[in-house]
C-alpha cells in the first residue's frame, strides 16, 4: 500500500481551492446564460436548462467512466489509490447524477408536457445511478479492504460499461429525449451565442468535477490510513 | 415565447443547493480528524484523578 497522510491532506488542499475557483465559475455561468445568452424562441426561458442539465451529464458520464478505468487499473496493480478514485469518482458521479435527474423533469415538463416518460434514455440513466448505488451499498458490506476493493472494482467497471451505452440510447432506440445537438458530423446546430454558454458549462462542470473529487480521494485516503492503523 | 421562468429558476436553484451542499459535506469531512480519546470534548490532557468510589 502506497497511501500517504500527507499526501491525502495535499489533495484536499487543492480540491478545495479548485471547488472555490468552481463555485465562482458557476456563478459567471448563471451570469452568463440568464444575462447574456438570449433565450429560445418556442421553449422559452425554460430552454435555459439546456446549460446546466447536459453539462452535468456529461460530468457524470466522465466521473463514471473514470471510475471503471480507475478499477481496472486497481484489479492489475492492486494499488489502494485507484481504488480510494474510483470511490471518489463514483461519489461525485452519483452527485452529479442527482442534478441530472432533478433538473431533466423541471425541464420535461414545460416542453414534453410531463414530468417523466419512461424513454429509453431517461431509464438508462436510472439504471446507471442504481447501479452505482449497488457500488456503494457493495462497499458498505465488506469489512475487508482488499476484498472490497476487488469487488466495487468489478461492480464499477460494469458501471462504465454503461457509460457508452447511454450516450447511444438516443440512437439505438426511438426516443423522447432529443440528439446532441453539439457533437454533430455537420456543425453544431446552434446560434454562437447558445454554444459559448453551452461550452463554458461543460468546462464549469469539469471543474466542479476536478475539485469535488480531489477532495473525496484525499477523505477517503485518510479513512483508509485510520481503517489499516485500527486493525 | 411561452411564460415558464419559473422552472428555470426552478433548475438552476437545484444546481446550486445541490453543488453547495455536496461542496459544504466535503469541507466539513475534509477536515483534520482531532486526536480522539483524551483532550477531546474538555477531557484533560493529563493523568485523570482516581474516583471517587476508589475503583480506580
Amino acid at each position: 500500500m502506497t497511501l500517504s497522510a500527507d499526501a491525502a491532506t495535499r489533495a484536499i488542499r487543492r480540491g478545495r481551492a479548485i471547488t472555490l475557483v468552481a463555485l465562482l465559475l458557476l456563478a459567471g455561468l448563471y451570469v452568463l446564460a440568464l444575462q447574456f445568452t438570449p433565450a429560445e424562441r418556442f421553449q422559452g426561458l425554460a430552454q435555459k436548462i439546456f446549460y446546466v442539465h447536459p453539462p452535468a451529464a456529461y460530468a457524470m458520464q466522465l466521473a463514471f467512466f473514470l471510475t471503471g478505468v480507475a478499477s481496472i487499473l486497481y484489479l492489475l496493480m492492486r494499488d489502494a489509490r485507484f481504488d480510494a478514485f474510483a470511490e471518489a469518482s463514483a461519489e461525485v458521479g452519483m452527485v452529479l447524477g442527482g442534478i441530472v435527474v432533478l433538473t431533466g423533469p423541471i425541464w420535461g415538463k414545460p416542453v414534453w408536457g410531463t414530468w417523466w416518460t419512461w424513454d429509453a434514455r431517461l431509464t438508462f440513466t436510472v439504471i446507471e445511478l442504481l447501479v452505482f448505488a449497488g457500488y456503494f451499498a457493495l462497499r458498505g458490506a465488506i469489512r475487508d479492504p482488499g476484498e472490497r476493493a476487488k469487488f466495487a472494482a468489478v461492480a464499477g467497471i460494469m458501471g462504465m460499461l454503461l457509460v457508452p451505452f447511454n450516450h447511444l440510447t438516443v440512437y439505438l432506440f426511438a426516443t423522447t429525449h432529443p440528439t446532441p445537438v453539439v457533437v454533430q458530423t455537420d456543425r453544431p446546430q446552434l446560434p454562437a451565442a447558445m454554444l459559448r454558454t453551452f461550452l463554458s458549462g461543460f468546462a464549469v462542470f469539469t471543474v466542479c468535477y476536478v475539485g469535488f473529487v480531489m477532495q473525496r480521494y484525499g477523505i477517503g485516503v485518510r479513512r483508509m490510513l485510520e481503517e489499516a492503523r485500527d486493525a | 415565447m411561452p411564460d415558464n421562468g419559473g422552472y428555470m429558476v426552478a433548475a438552476y436553484v437545484v444546481v446550486a443547493v445541490v453543488v453547495l451542499a455536496y461542496a459544504a459535506s466535503l469541507w466539513r469531512r475534509g477536515k483534520q480528524p482531532r486526536p480522539s480519546g483524551r483532550g477531546d470534548a474538555g477531557v484533560p490532557n493529563g493523568p485523570t484523578s482516581p474516583r471517587p468510589d476508589g475503583r480506580g
